[in-house]
């Protein structure tokens, strides 16, 4: 059996070798339907991800931010000269308090001075910092290394990305080396907090070491951010150290996760009255992920054109191929080949053909679209900013399943055809 | 061993078969001639289980192929069956030697001694040099003989022969007869020939005529006495070495 097995394949490998060559020129239209389907996708994602980052910002369709009356549309800087710009703890624990959320994050400000000194190459900076604090969970899949951001020794601390700009002009300045994102993750520092008043005799400080955990564009502030629990139990801690009481924090934002998107409108209407303002992007991302179906319902359609159009091309093609080949398959068929047999072996060339266009396809898609990022900005100058993202692996296994599939269903009804042919005559005739 | 039992068989309002019944012995030359288009091929067609008829059975050893599966009675051609066509029918892909193995790769039963009879096999249709060639190298004698090796390979019961010789000239068409006279004494295997050759239904065991869709049995004699008889296999056999052999220069 297994000599059996080893002959019928060796000799189907030989056939398929043979008749694949003559075969792929004529199903060329696969490669331009995959390559289409590459780009395609890969135009589509860029095109999602550049109107969310930039006309959207970073806010899911379910988060909204809460935001004290005075401070809408201010930054979070101006929290500190008046308490209107805060929200105060008893609307938080009653935010809190609703059912409509599945989770609220507050943004707190320490209310003390505080400086961050860091040295770079022997030289040593101590700007002014404020402090802020977030629950960690603010970053669960917004930043990979959320869970390491939580009070220890050595403090973690996330900077606004505008930080890596000042940091590089001032490298720049100073005739230092320009640092990438990357090699400021780590950068260790030391944390000074004042507690004192200005006025005081005695200067009362806080020295704590810190490392830079990250970088981020989600929050809008200008200081320091560090685990929420790290500033409530140092303000705690130290809030009579001038001699009064003090209060050592204010909330400054809330971000609040809506259970049901439909209750949004009322939601918002509750916080409004406790004299709160919401900023959310429900309706603007209605209308976009209205706006992205209706690209992706004419997308599909005019795919399923390609699909449809190529299918009948290939179809064309294998009918003339069966057509070419039938005194072959006749032959077989007399020597004592199955129907099945001939169909299978048919749908084998077919798939051959489609993992090999695939791939062709896939790479020509993938050459496409890096060729379309480094120039569409200079044809279409309103894209200018659009990244496309190249195809991934992922895309690659769903290229050549789509190929194969295209290719066995076009030779399907052909290969039907070679087994179904009126044999005798055939042989007969074509010798 | 082959029974056709009152077949049938119309393409469109013609009717090519009507109600054809025939019986095949075994060890036996069977020719069936008639004129182009009468239905020899279609008959075979049937016989070989490619072509189904509108009505009647075709029995193998006692049993309708028809009532097997295509895959059954695809085994059975492959194994029971050897096919032999006027324009020789080899893969032209393929070398001779593949051409004749090709049948004995589809059998799962095919001996692990399967190259020792093909040598064999080469060695009797006297195709030692060119079983490396491939078919469009081949003279039509060479390619027909090919197609007999590739036929018996699988060692059939039977050999369907249509228009076997009709590519052929008269020496070469000898040696076929040769051949399926040998195949049928040394090999035990039947012919059934559908011919308008003479010489081939002259040396057949039996003949029958298919005309108007009907077939009628035809007696030798009738054959040999309307025109000039063709000659004997004796007297071929004696007339060709004559032909093929190169004089010999005396010392």
């Amino acid at each position: 059996m297994f000599r059996y097995i080893y002959r019928n394949l060796k000799f189907t490998i030989k056939d398929l070798l043979k008749n694949t060559a003559k075969a792929l020129i004529s199903s060329f239209g696969i490669l331009f339907l995959i390559s289409f389907l590459v780009l395609y996708l890969s135009l589509r994602t860029s095109m999602k991800d550049y109107i969310g980052e930039k006309l959207f910002g970073k806010l899911a369709i379910n988060e909204i931010v809460i935001y004290p009356k005075a401070g809408y549309g201010k930054d979070v800087y101006s929290t500190i000269a008046s308490k209107r710009n805060t929200i105060r703890p008893s609307i938080v624990k009653r935010i809190r308090r609703m059912k409509d959320f599945s989770r609220v994050y507050s943004l707190i400000r320490l209310n003390y001075e505080s400086k961050i000194l860091v040295e770079l190459m022997g030289r040593s900076k101590k700007p002014h910092a404020p402090l802020y604090g977030i629950e960690p969970g603010f970053f669960a899949g917004k930043n990979r290394r959320w869970r390491q951001f939580r009070t220890k020794a050595v403090l973690p601390i996330i900077a606004p990305k505008l930080v890596i700009k000042l940091f590089n002009n001032y490298a720049a300045v100073r005739g230092m080396p320009q640092f990438t994102e990357k090699q400021l993750i780590g950068f260790p520092g030391e944390l000074y907090i004042k507690t004192s008043d200005y006025y005081a005799e005695e200067e009362i400080k806080y020295k704590f070491p810190v490392k830079l955990h990250s970088l981020t564009s989600d929050l809008e502030f200008s200081g320091l951010l560090v685990p929420n629990d790290f500033i409530v139990k140092f303000a705690r801690k130290h809030s009579r150290d001038s001699g009064k009481y003090k209060k050592g924090y204010s909330y400054v934002r809330l971000f609040a996760r809506v259970k049901n998107i439909k209750d949004l409108p009322a939601i918002t209407k509750k916080l409004q009255k406790m004299g709160l303002k919401v900023k959310s992007q429900s309706d603007i991302s209605k209308k976009t992920n209205r706006a992205l179906e209706i690209v992706d319902s004419v997308s599909l359609l005019i795919g399923s054109i390609i699909l449809i159009l190529t299918v009948i091309a290939i179809f064309n093609s294998y009918l003339i191929i069966v057509h070419n080949r039938s005194y072959g398959f006749s032959l077989k068929r007399v020597i004592g080949v199955s129907k099945i047999r001939i169909v299978f072996n048919f749908l084998i060339e077919a798939a051959v053909i489609g993992v090999i266009y695939g791939l062709i396809g896939f790479f020509v898609g993938s050459y496409l679209t890096t060729y379309l990022s480094l120039n569409l900005s200079k044809w279409i100058p309103v894209l200018k900013g659009l990244v496309l993202v190249p195809a991934g692996k992922a895309l690659l296994i769903k290229a050549i399943l789509l190929s194969v599939s295209v290719s066995c269903l076009s030779a399907l009804i052909p290969a039907l055809f070679a087994s179904n042919m009126n044999l005798f005559k055939a042989v007969r005739k074509m010798g | 061993m082959l029974k056709i039992d009152k077949v049938s068989i119309s393409f469109g309002s013609r009717k090519i078969l009507d109600d054809i019944s025939l019986e095949i012995n075994e060890r036996s030359i069977v020719a069936i001639t008639g004129k182009s288009g009468t239905g020899k091929s279609t008959l075979l067609g049937i016989i070989s289980g490619l072509m189904k008829p509108d009505s009647g059975k075709v029995f193998f050893e006692n049993q309708d192929i028809y009532r097997w599966s295509d895959f059954k009675r695809s085994r059975f051609r492959n194994r029971k069956m050897g096919f032999v066509f006027q324009f020789f029918s080899l893969l032209p892909e393929v070398t001779a030697y593949e051409n004749i193995m090709y049948p004995a790769i589809l059998n799962p039963f095919t001996s692990k001694n399967i190259k020792d009879e093909i040598k064999e096999l080469i060695d009797f249709l006297k195709l030692g040099d060119i079983a490396d060639q491939y078919p469009s190298t081949l003279s039509g004698g060479e390619r027909q003989r090919v197609a007999i090796a590739r036929a018996i390979i699988n060692k059939p019961r039977i050999i369907l022969a249509d228009e076997p010789t009709g590519n052929l000239d008269d020496d070469t068409t000898y040696d076929i007869i040769d051949l399926f006279k040998k195949l049928k004494e040394e090999r035990g295997i039947t012919t059934l020939l559908a011919t308008h050759e003479k010489k081939l239904v002259e040396n057949s065991d039996i003949s029958y005529n298919l005309e108007n869709g009907a077939l009628s049995l035809q007696k030798r004699k009738k054959i040999r006495s309307g025109k000039k008889s063709a000659p004997t296999l004796r007297a071929v056999e004696e007339k060709k070495p004559a032909k093929k052999r190169p004089k010999k220069a005396k010392p």
